[in-house]
């Protein structure tokens, strides 16, 4: 599954261990979802897009 | 510098603990089974400890799966076992059909827990290639 989560991390000049640490997970485990190759669960989904103010839908995308 | 997660930490307790009862069983079982001649159901019972406490490291392992927060690094540790059960299995099942044709010397049934070991590790270096990280040392 895509998403925009590297975009958004960007745009917000966030790192990754400062977005690691708004979420409570690892930072291995933002660069691993960022590089698609895990796709969250659903509550971790809910939390990146509570974080970032937007629809689950606007950061994943269907491939 | 890296921070130690208290989930790592009590697994570390726990893994020290079994260690030290494996080992005081080996050596207690060693001394009166083989030195002091003991036979019977204690026999049996002291026998089995060191075996008890292999049953805990495996438990330990799975606790400690349990009690991490992070779900990738969950998941990255299941793969680990995984991979770690896999091999152990094939492994003994090769080595089993081999030893039954007499191909190769008998080993002790107890050298599976050094397989599943040596798979953890194999599962951290198959966790490194396919998802970029290695995952939990046990």
């Amino acid at each position: 599954m895509k998403n925009r989560l590297r975009v958004l991390r960007a745009e917000r000049e966030w790192s990754q261990l400062d977005l690691a640490q708004r979420l409570e997970v690892s930072r291995q485990s933002v660069n691993a979802i960022e590089t698609g190759k895990y796709d969250p669960s659903l509550p971790l989904a809910f939390r990146i897009a509570d974080l970032f103010g937007l629809p689950i839908e606007a950061i994943f995308l269907r491939d | 510098m890296a921070q130690i997660k208290p989930a790592a930490i009590r697994n570390l307790k726990r893994t020290a603990i079994v260690t030290a009862v494996f080992l005081a069983g080996i050596f207690a079982a060693s001394y009166l089974i083989k030195g002091q001649g003991l036979s019977g159901p204690l026999a049996y019972g002291v026998a089995i400890i060191p075996g008890l406490a292999m049953a805990g490291l495996f438990w330990s392992s799975g606790k400690a799966i349990a009690e991490t927060e992070d779900e990738f690094m969950r998941m990255l540790a299941v793969r680990q076992h995984l991979i770690a059960a896999g091999f152990a299995m094939a492994v003994a099942s090769a080595w089993g059909t081999l030893e039954m044709f007499d191909l190769v010397e008998h080993v002790g049934a107890f050298y599976i827990v050094v397989l599943w070991s040596i798979g953890i590790f194999v599962g951290m270096i198959v966790n490194r290639i396919t998802h970029g990280v290695w995952g939990q040392c046990p």
